[in-house]
């Protein structure tokens, strides 16, 4: 048998033993060398290595109570509870908006001395299964709506932050903006940067690319 | 020998350094290189394995004796008086034993299992090197694997920004 030089192995095999590692292992691992991280990229080694899990995390009426999934989830990554049921148990937890594996989920609270609505947010990973609670919101108007958005890109921070846009009744436009952000772990308002009377339409998709937030306007 | 046992065929392995192992077919077909060889009629009395050296394919041949299923009438006594799950218990208990070998040997098994297309060894011995390593610094990573770093450092700035998070 020919010696190995100094105990290297090829390629195949180097891949054979990585493929062993766990997805957040294999991030680190990647550091290692070039041809290393240039493994996750050649499609004949693609198939082996661990990747992202993904999967299509959607909402759905179970019996008048709202549920969710994730479904086309691959076969041989752990799997993801996409029920949520590690979160703790609200009747009317409602899911809000996921954006690159986290997950939004709100339910309301009514202040009835005020006749003020609370909204209690919820941050939380499907796949590590870990959550946090965010401070309440301002409160606002009984009938005002508010639609909330996630932002998070993990390749470039592991902060996320949380856009809760309100609008009074009977008007098109948003009248405010308050902002979590998971690093100051505090709620910031953004009304007056935000007064922009421009009649933006939430509730319709909304996009997250590149650390741009895409919204639909008029 | 080959009649040691009547209905075994056995089958005669020989490594590049010159020695011959006499084993039983159904223990060599452990390997699904040689079991393809046997099954298209490749194989005369004896198969030389190329690459391979006595030291390294003797071991490779204690875990196929180990690890060959005791079905039918061969071997049988064992299995029936065995439970499943005991008897799965036990191998992964002697795979513990057998794979505390040094990295070199590893290294030579792990190419050994990947040519002879043994997948129980191959996943073994690269398991147990993932389970070695998998806490190290990039640095001992590195070392151990015989790599070397050939990012520069601005690259590996990089890199390591958009992996932050693995490094937590």
């Amino acid at each position: 048998m020919e010696p190995m030089v100094a105990g290297t192995l090829p390629d195949d095999l180097v891949v054979e033993i990585l493929s062993w590692l766990p997805f957040k292992s294999f991030c680190r691992f990647k550091c290692v060398c070039k041809p290393w991280l240039a493994f996750s990229s050649n499609p004949n080694y693609h198939e082996n290595l661990p990747k992202i899990p993904t999967g299509l995390f959607c909402q759905y009426e179970d019996l008048d109570k709202k549920s969710t999934k994730v479904i086309g989830q691959p076969r041989n990554v752990e799997q993801i509870d996409g029920a949520l049921s590690f979160l703790p148990h609200y009747p009317q937890l409602q899911h809000m908006d996921c954006c690159n594996g986290l997950v939004l989920c709100m339910r309301r609270s009514m202040d009835w001395s005020n006749r003020k609505i609370i909204c209690h947010f919820i941050v939380c990973n499907p796949a590590t299964r870990e959550w946090t609670k965010l401070p309440d919101t301002r409160p606002y108007q009984e009938n005002g709506t508010c639609e909330a958005m996630l932002v998070f890109n993990p390749s470039c921070s592991p902060r996320f932050y949380v856009l809760n846009f309100k609008r009074d009744p009977l008007t098109p436009f948003l009248s405010g903006l308050e902002v979590f952000s998971s690093n100051l772990s505090t709620w910031l308002l953004y009304d007056a940067w935000w007064n922009s009377r421009m009649p933006t339409i939430i509730g319709y998709p909304h996009l997250f690319i590149d650390g741009s937030l895409y919204l639909f306007s008029l | 020998m080959a009649t040691r046992e009547a209905g075994k065929k056995m089958i005669m392995l020989k490594s590049p350094d010159g020695m011959e192992f006499e084993v039983e077919e159904a223990v060599a077909m452990e390997s699904q290189t040689i079991r393809k060889m046997i099954e298209d009629d490749c194989a005369d009395t004896a198969i030389l394995i190329p690459n391979i050296n006595s030291k390294i394919l003797s071991r490779v041949i204690e875990y196929c004796n180990k690890h060959v299923p005791t079905t039918g009438a061969t071997g049988a006594a064992a299995s029936d008086t065995v439970a499943p799950a005991a008897l799965a218990e036990d191998l992964k208990i002697w795979d513990a034993e057998f794979i505390k070998v040094n990295r070199a040997t590893r290294f030579d098994l792990i190419q050994a299992a990947s040519y002879l297309n043994i997948k129980g060894l191959l996943d073994l011995t690269s398991q147990t090197t993932i389970d070695t390593i998998s806490d190290n610094s990039l640095e001992e990573i590195r070392s151990f694997l015989s790599t070397k770093n050939d990012y520069l450092p601005e690259e590996e700035q990089t890199i390591r920004r958009e992996n932050q998070w693995a490094f937590q």
